[in-house]
C-alpha cells in the first residue's frame, strides 16, 4: 500500500517538475492545480502505478501529460476553442529583478504559447526537465527522431520569435 | 545568435516552483482519496494479483453472469416442482397391492390345472385324427381321406 508519508515524499520530489510541465502545457494556473492534484489522487488511489516504473520522474510526466490529454478531451467536447479561451496570461518562469532579463523570460514565456503543444512539450522536457531524446521519445509516446525533430523545430521557431528582443538586448 | 547560446540561455531558466499553499490542499485530497478506495473496494485486493480468481472470471460482464445463473435456478425450480407433481400422479393411479394371500391361491390354481391339463393351452389343441391314412401307394384315384 501507497502510504501517506510515500505520496508526501513523492510530492515533495516531483512537484515542481510536473507543475512547470503542466503550467506550459495548459498555460492556465487553475487546470494545472486540478491536474497535478488528480496525478496525486491517482497515486494515493493506485499504490502500485509506481511498482514497475523505472524511473519516477519520467513516469510521472507522462501521467500528468496523459491526464492533460484527458482533460482537453473532455473540454473539447464541450468548447472547441478551450485551447484559446483557457489560456491565461501565466508566466512560467520565476520572476527577476533585473529588467531585461526579466523582459526576456516574459518573451520567451509568451513565444512558447506560440509553439504547438507537442514542440512545447518536447522543448520543456529537453529544456527544463533535463531528459534525453529517448527518455522523451518514451514519455511522449513517439520515436526518439521525432522528439529530435521537434525539439530542433520548437527552438527554431522560438530563435525566430525571440530574434528581435535578444537583439536590442545584445545592443544596449 | 548562436543556437547553443540560445539553448543554454533558456536552459538556465528558472522555472516557476509550485505555489506552497497547494501542498497541503493537494495531500489532504490525496489522503481523502486513498481511504475512500479501499472502504469502497472492502476485501478486494487492489492488485491484480491478489484478486479472487472468481472476480477476475466474472469480471468482464457481471450482471450477463448473474442472468445466466438466474435463468438456471428457474429451470433447476420448475424442474423439481414438474418431477414431484408427476410422482405424486404416479402413485396416485398406481394399484393397491396384492395380498400375499391372493398370490399364494393363484399359485395353487396353477398347479392344479398343470395336473389336469386342463389349462387355457390344453383346451385350445385339436383333438387327434381318428383316420390312420394309408401308404401312398395303397391310395385310389378319386378317393379322398376324409
Amino acid at each position: 500500500m501507497q502510504s501517506a508519508d510515500n505520496v508526501e515524499r513523492l510530492y515533495d520530489t516531483h512537484a515542481s517538475a510536473l507543475f512547470a510541465f503542466l503550467l506550459n502545457l495548459t498555460r492556465n494556473e487553475a487546470d494545472t492545480r486540478d491536474l497535478l492534484q488528480e496525478v496525486f489522487v491517482k497515486l494515493a488511489r493506485q499504490p502500485d502505478l509506481l511498482a514497475g516504473a523505472r524511473d519516477e520522474r519520467a513516469f510521472l510526466l507522462r501521467l500528468a501529460r496523459n491526464l492533460f490529454i484527458d482533460q482537453m478531451r473532455r473540454r473539447r467536447t464541450r468548447e472547441k476553442n478551450y485551447e484559446r479561451l483557457g489560456r491565461e496570461d501565466c508566466p512560467l518562469f520565476a520572476p527577476s529583478d533585473d529588467p531585461d532579463e526579466a523582459a526576456f523570460r516574459s518573451m520567451v514565456s509568451e513565444a512558447m504559447d506560440e509553439l504547438p503543444a507537442e514542440q512545447r512539450a518536447v522543448l520543456h522536457l529537453k529544456l527544463w526537465a533535463g531528459l534525453t531524446f529517448e527518455e522523451i521519445a518514451a514519455t511522449l509516446d513517439m520515436p526518439p527522431n521525432t522528439a529530435a525533430s521537434r525539439y530542433r523545430y520548437g527552438l527554431d521557431k522560438l530563435r525566430h520569435l525571440l530574434r528581435p528582443l535578444y537583439d536590442e538586448i545584445k545592443r544596449t | 545568435m548562436k543556437p547553443d547560446n540560445l539553448e543554454e540561455r533558456l536552459q538556465n531558466l528558472p522555472t516557476r516552483g509550485v505555489p506552497d499553499a497547494w501542498r497541503d490542499e493537494i495531500l489532504a485530497a490525496a489522503r481523502v482519496a486513498a481511504p475512500v478506495r479501499q472502504v469502497a473496494t472492502g476485501n478486494r485486493a487492489t492488485s491484480a494479483g491478489l484478486t479472487p480468481w472468481w472476480r477476475v472470471w466474472l469480471w468482464p460482464c457481471p450482471e450477463a453472469w448473474a442472468g445466466v445463473a438466474a435463468a438456471w435456478c428457474m429451470i433447476l425450480g420448475l424442474h423439481l416442482v414438474v418431477g414431484r407433481s408427476e410422482r405424486s400422479l404416479a402413485s396416485q393411479s398406481a394399484p393397491p397391492p396384492v395380498p400375499a394371500q391372493v398370490w399364494m391361491a393363484f399359485g395353487e390354481q396353477r398347479r392344479l390345472l398343470a395336473e389336469l391339463d386342463l389349462s387355457p393351452h390344453a383346451s385350445v389343441r385339436p383333438p387327434p385324427s381318428l383316420v390312420i391314412p394309408r401308404p401312398r401307394s395303397c391310395r385310389q384315384p378319386g378317393t379322398f381321406m376324409a
